[in-house]
């Protein structure tokens, strides 16, 4: 390139220098945000995460309950007083994981989401 | 020079693209007229009960989350740690403790699995996709019995840890007769 086009390029970037500048830094930070967003979507913390939007009932339910529970340490002798201590916090958390059958039913049965009619019931096509 | 750079850019991002997620269509099921007809009539309840059903399960994983880790982590972890601190034999319950961590992985992608697929369902419109919104259905009906199926398999590993426990205790407290 000549001299005086080189000289010419020179000057008209120094012009635009702010403008390329904030070109670049945008750009920066719009690929920064598709790689975040990308990694929060296939890490699966978009799944977990109750901030979202629609969440909101369930996100009131999950900041009433509050983790009190010190548990077992895991320093000291093994004795029956150890191990009664042990059994007595294992026995009410075992109860707490019996007591609930999360996720089971038929919920997005074609009878509970009402699909089916009287007539059908008795064709009805095979439930997963 | 600026031109190219905005034309560099624009190429950029239209290479990066929308993020895509590849769902995997799920099995098409022989699905009758009349439950076509139901799927548009019900639509909007089903929506609604399909909506609250997603808060009641987001809570559920949640809490049920949160006391699988106390037990595994509050507990059996302590437990197994003062065991081998004492030298005795805690093979049985270290392998509850174990298959109990590799349960709550399973138990975890599980509930994302079904998730995604259950806010997929939301998306459909079914009053003008029937069919889809019904294959769907079906498919998240299945990640959810996946789900239930690992929830019950870590509320049966918290049994067995408690039974291998009273084994433990049993003859633990034969050793000290005597002592």
């Amino acid at each position: 390139m000549p001299p005086q086009e080189t000289e010419k390029a020179t000057t008209n970037f120094s012009k635009h220098q702010l403008t390329v500048m904030l070109v670049i830094v945008s750009t920066i930070a719009l690929l920064l945000t598709t790689v975040a967003m990308s990694l929060y979507h296939s890490s699966g913390a978009i799944q977990l995460d109750l901030s979202r939007p629609g969440y909101s009932d369930a996100r009131k339910e999950a900041a009433k309950e509050e983790d009190n529970f010190d548990g077992f340490s895991s320093r000291g002798p093994i004795d029956s007083s150890s191990l009664s201590e042990f059994e007595s916090l294992y026995d009410e958390l075992q109860e707490d994981a019996e007591s609930i059958d999360a996720f089971s039913g038929d919920a997005l049965s074609d009878r509970t989401l009402q699909l089916t009619t009287p007539e059908t019931e008795s064709q009805i096509l095979p439930q997963l | 020079m600026i031109k190219r750079l905005m034309i560099v850019i624009v190429l950029t991002i239209a290479s990066l693209g929308v993020v895509s997620y590849s769902r995997q269509a799920s099995a098409v099921v022989p699905i009758s007229d009349v439950t076509i007809q139901q799927v548009k009539l019900r639509c909007i309840e089903n929506q609604a009960a399909i909506n609250r059903l997603k808060q009641t399960d987001a809570f559920l994983r949640i809490d049920r989350g949160s006391l699988y880790q106390d037990i595994s982590g509050k507990l059996m972890t302590p437990l197994n740690e003062r065991i081998a601190e004492a030298q005795l034999d805690g093979n049985r319950l270290a392998g509850i403790t174990a298959d109990f961590s590799r349960q709550y992985d399973v138990f975890y992608s599980n509930y994302i699995s079904y998730n995604l697929e259950l806010e997929d369902l939301l998306q459909i419109d079914c009053k003008r996709e029937p069919r889809d919104f019904y294959n769907l259905l079906v498919s998240v009906r299945e990640k959810r019995q996946a789900l239930d199926v690992s929830n019950k398999k870590l509320v049966s590993l918290v049994v067995d840890y408690r039974s291998a426990f009273k084994d433990f205790r049993t003859e633990f407290d034969a050793s000290q007769v005597g002592k």
